[in-house]
């Protein structure tokens, strides 16, 4: 049974319609031009499909061209996109100003010579699909409506719009209150005889629902950039920055909880790499399993691999299409760590070839062995075993402006070797490896406990906690009456404050008698007067944002997750935490004691947040006494 | 219903939308807005036409904002834009006339919509009715750039001009780019492509103002520049 399935007024619907056949087919539909869908359409077209691209802008390339994003950080070299890459090197050293225009122009000549049909302001607005077969699109282009028929589709949207339509299910958001990362808007600016990009951070927004898109894309373009004789604005580009969007559920999930069990897949199309960072500083409410490794082992900057798996690009139970782009389906805590911009590139070539194996061999994604894709993918140096690097210190410069000294990690595996590590100000590795012993650890923990070294029982009572034991649960409250300001010092941004870990292991350990302390935190109009939130504090230490009180609002925002947690761990204190939120949320005045950014600035949306997941929770809470 | 739908953010449709503000729906199919001037790469000639209206005078003020080169200040008209409506990413699929009102369909981020208005009014520009169009360049270069068919225009940053590169109605985008690629490399030592034009930038018959099949067409790109293309909506 054939099937038109398109979304109207956000929903999808489905309507029979009779087999026949297309005007037109292509071997392969490449919807999005971007970063990953135009190599995918080269590397396609290159090994002799017919190919169609459908880019909804004027130019290819994505966010790697109209977005205003250059170049890269992290990721791993390797494939097809190589030789690509040099070309527009090669080419914006002699003829531009800027690779980005570079770029554009060597993706136009490699989608020529290649033979790809590209249709510039166009959009897929339909999908025919043969019970669950992608088998055509319907496409929109200045008004004019055509179809095609197509024997893969590569989604390459960005945000699983084809696959949306066909009805692919699909996740997005926190849990906390579901929302994503930070927007962006790039702007070209000269300065001082040089062209560069600035970024522009905004507040966080649902891109899929249409009124909140376009709203935000008239907030963050009316901002002004500061400008004078010396610094002229060149241009806003023309994509905005969306960081974060849907994700699909495929065949095979990537989530942290395998990742940190060193689960592996199978069958990997690439090794990601990168940190876990989620472009914000609210990394209080990113959820429990980031919030261990990076909160409460403040580990968040060390970078994590990540294999791929093939199956992370199919939708579940959907054929024929395949969904290589920023949407593929691993969880939320993983998604920002395989989106590098090589990884975008690595993505477009394994979806190809895959495309390439399953029409020249006349059968279905799913019937294409494995073997076979890695083969040609390892052929290329898209895929290689000395990508898989495990977890690693990376990076450029440290959180005091020392170069990094680049090391793979390798975890303790003996207790009585914690200590040592403990006893410093970069404990994370130790914590961590402690979590990695399980409860053989927790003799020599609970003996650390006793030392007189701050740092070693300090560390040893979180390296308990991480393992669910509360025997150092004094010295975390003591850290929190006390408000430790040390920063450790593993990671070279986002380093985390020791009060503020503190008060995290103890909402984890669903502590009751912390509530008060916790509730004067954010109650109390004195609080953001302390001297620990006023230290200065290194340049470099990336804890210097404008106008924002960014020190008070990591305690603040690790103290209403904490009340959140011990709110859900014991039904009787939540009047009292209601009433605390109540008291703290009321009024504007907790954010203005945070700062003067407005409150569609991407800071200011931060702090908004504190209210927002507090109150969600009362809800919820309130939701499950009826 | 709405009272007006424009069709193209354009700056024509800013000067509507300024007089009409949530009374009308703009439905705009790129991300930006003033694209047809801006990015296109053109920023207008003939600026020292008198203006009519206070509102004119005041985005003249902020386009030669004291102390900044006046150019690219497209940012001067979102603020505008914002006390109206406006749907980025969304295609007109059709606009038919039924019960005495215009009913317009579209495509976007949501999907298929359908929306309501007694006027229907296109600022957009397209080859339809156009007589010719460019590709724009902006180049870095020492000299004038001189280069056969070329137009180079010089633009308020010393030593950038815009070439204006002439292409055939029915080039398409890809076709333009192949184009400007062999001009570009033409450079000689000390030119440099700095930005390719996100839109075609068309010439359209000046001041010109129709309607077809009830539908007011008023072209931002029959104007001079986004100034007297905004007045011109504010006329409306």
């Amino acid at each position: 049974m054939r099937y038109l399935a398109q979304i109207i007024d956000g929903k999808q619907q489905l309507q029979a319609v009779s087999a026949t056949e297309f005007a037109s087919t292509f071997d392969v539909i490449v919807c999005g031009l971007g970063t990953a869908g135009s190599l995918a359409a080269i590397f396609a077209a290159e090994k002799g499909l017919s190919v169609l691209g459908v880019e909804m802008l004027t130019c290819p390339g994505g966010t790697h061209t109209a977005g205003g994003v250059p170049g890269h950080y992290f990721g791993c070299p390797g494939g097809r996109y190589e030789s690509i890459d040099q070309e527009v090197s090669d080419f914006s050293d002699r003829y531009t100003g800027t690779k980005l225009e570079g770029r554009k122009l060597v993706l136009e000549k490699h989608l020529r010579e290649s033979g790809v049909k590209v249709a510039y302001k166009a959009t897929p607005c339909g999908v025919y699909l043969d019970d669950n077969k992608v088998v055509g699109l319907q496409i929109l282009s200045e008004g004019q409506l055509w179809e095609c028929g197509a024997k893969v589709v590569l989604d390459c949207t960005a945000e699983a719009t084809v696959a949306v339509m066909a009805g692919c299910r699909t996740e997005q958001g926190r849990t906390t209150d579901g929302q994503m990362q930070p927007y962006s808007v790039v702007s070209m600016v000269y300065e001082q005889d040089k062209y560069r990009y600035t970024n522009v951070d905004f507040g966080r927004v649902d891109q899929n629902d249409p009124y909140a898109y376009s709203d935000a894309i008239l907030f963050s373009r009316a901002y002004p950039i500061p400008e004078n004789q010396d610094k002229i604005l060149i241009t806003q580009m023309p994509l905005p920055g969306f960081r974060e969007g849907r994700r699909i559920i495929p065949e095979e999930r990537v989530c942290l909880e395998d990742l940190f069990a060193d689960k592996q897949t199978k069958e990997p199309i690439y090794y990601a790499y990168a940190d876990l960072d989620k472009h914000g500083w609210d990394i209080a409410f990113d959820g429990e399993k980031l919030g261990d490794w990076a909160i409460g082992a403040n580990l968040g900057a060390y970078n994590v691999t990540v294999a791929v798996p093939r199956g992370c690009i199919q939708p579940k139970g959907y054929e024929g299409i395949l969904v290589p782009c920023r949407a593929l389906g691993v969880d939320r805590d993983v998604s920002s760590c395989v989106r590098m911009v090589p990884d975008m590139k690595k993505l477009a070539e394994a979806a190809a070839q895959w495309a390439v194996l399953a029409v020249k061999n006349g059968v279905q994604l799913q019937e294409v062995p494995y073997e076979a894709l890695r083969k040609e993918l390892e052929e290329s140096g898209c895929l290689k075993a000395e990508d898989n690097r495990g977890v690693r210190i990376d990076g450029r410069v440290n959180w005091d402006g020392t170069p990094i000294e680049k090391e793979s990690v390798s975890w303790i595996t003996a207790p009585e070797a914690l200590g040592k590590r403990l006893g410093t100000e970069t404990p994370g590795q130790a914590i961590w490896s402690a979590k990695r012993m399980g409860q053989k650890a927790v003799p020599v923990l609970s003996a650390l406990l006793k030392e007189q070294d701050e740092n070693t029982k300090k560390h040893a009572a979180f390296a308990l906690a991480m393992l669910g034991n509360d025997a150092g649960k004094d010295l975390l409250r003591d850290m929190v009456y006390q408000r430790d300001g040390l920063m450790l010092k593993d990671c070279r941004k986002h380093n985390n404050f020791r009060g503020c870990m503190a008060i995290y292991w103890l909402g984890r350990l669903g502590d009751r008698e912390i509530t008060q302390e916790l509730l004067e935190l954010i109650c109390s109009e004195q609080e953001a007067e302390k001297t620990v939130y006023h230290r200065e504090l290194a340049q470099t230490t990336r804890y210097k944002v404008a106008d924002f009180q960014n020190v008070y609002f990591q305690f603040m925002s690790q103290s209403v997750m904490a009340l959140v947690r011990i709110g859900e761990k014991h039904p009787d204190l939540r009047q009292r935490i209601e009433k605390g939120f109540l008291e703290a949320f009321s009024s504007d005045a907790y954010y203005e004691r945070i700062t003067t950014r407005p409150k569609r600035s991407s800071e200011g949306n931060m702090v908004l947040a504190l209210k927002n997941v507090a109150f969600s929770a009362v809800e919820k809470w309130k939701a499950a006494h009826k | 219903m709405y009272e007006t739908i424009i069709l193209g953010a354009t700056f024509a449709a800013a000067g509507i939308a300024s007089r009409q503000k949530k009374k009308c729906l703009i439905l705009e199919q790129s991300l930006q807005a003033g694209y047809e001037f801006f990015g296109a790469l053109n920023y207008g000639t003939d600026y020292d036409v008198p203006l009519k209206t206070q509102e004119g005078q005041a985005l003249y003020q902020q386009i030669f904002a004291e102390g900044v080169t006046p150019y690219m200040r497209n940012t001067c008209i979102y603020p505008i834009l914002q006390e109206s409506n406006v749907l980025f990413g969304t295609q007109v699929v059709s606009v038919e006339k039924k019960e005495g009102a215009f009913l317009c369909k579209t495509y976007g981020v949501g999907g298929y919509a359908s929306f309501w208005a007694k006027n229907v009014i296109d600022t957009r520009c397209s080859e339809e009715i156009s007589c010719e169009k460019t590709y724009n360049l902006l180049v870095e270069s020492d000299t004038l750039p001189q280069f056969e068919g070329i137009d180079a225009q010089c633009t308020g940053i010393d030593r950038h001009y815009v070439l204006r590169c002439p292409v055939p109605l029915l080039c398409d985008y890809g076709q333009a780019r192949e184009l400007a690629e062999k001009t570009i490399r033409q450079f000689s030592q000390g030119q440099r492509l700095i930005l390719l034009a996100d839109e075609f930038d068309y010439q359209v018959e000046e001041n010109l103002a129709a309607t077809r099949n009830q539908i007011r067409i008023l072209p931002s790109k029959a104007y001079k520049n986004p100034i007297c293309a905004f007045e011109a909506g504010l006329e409306v």
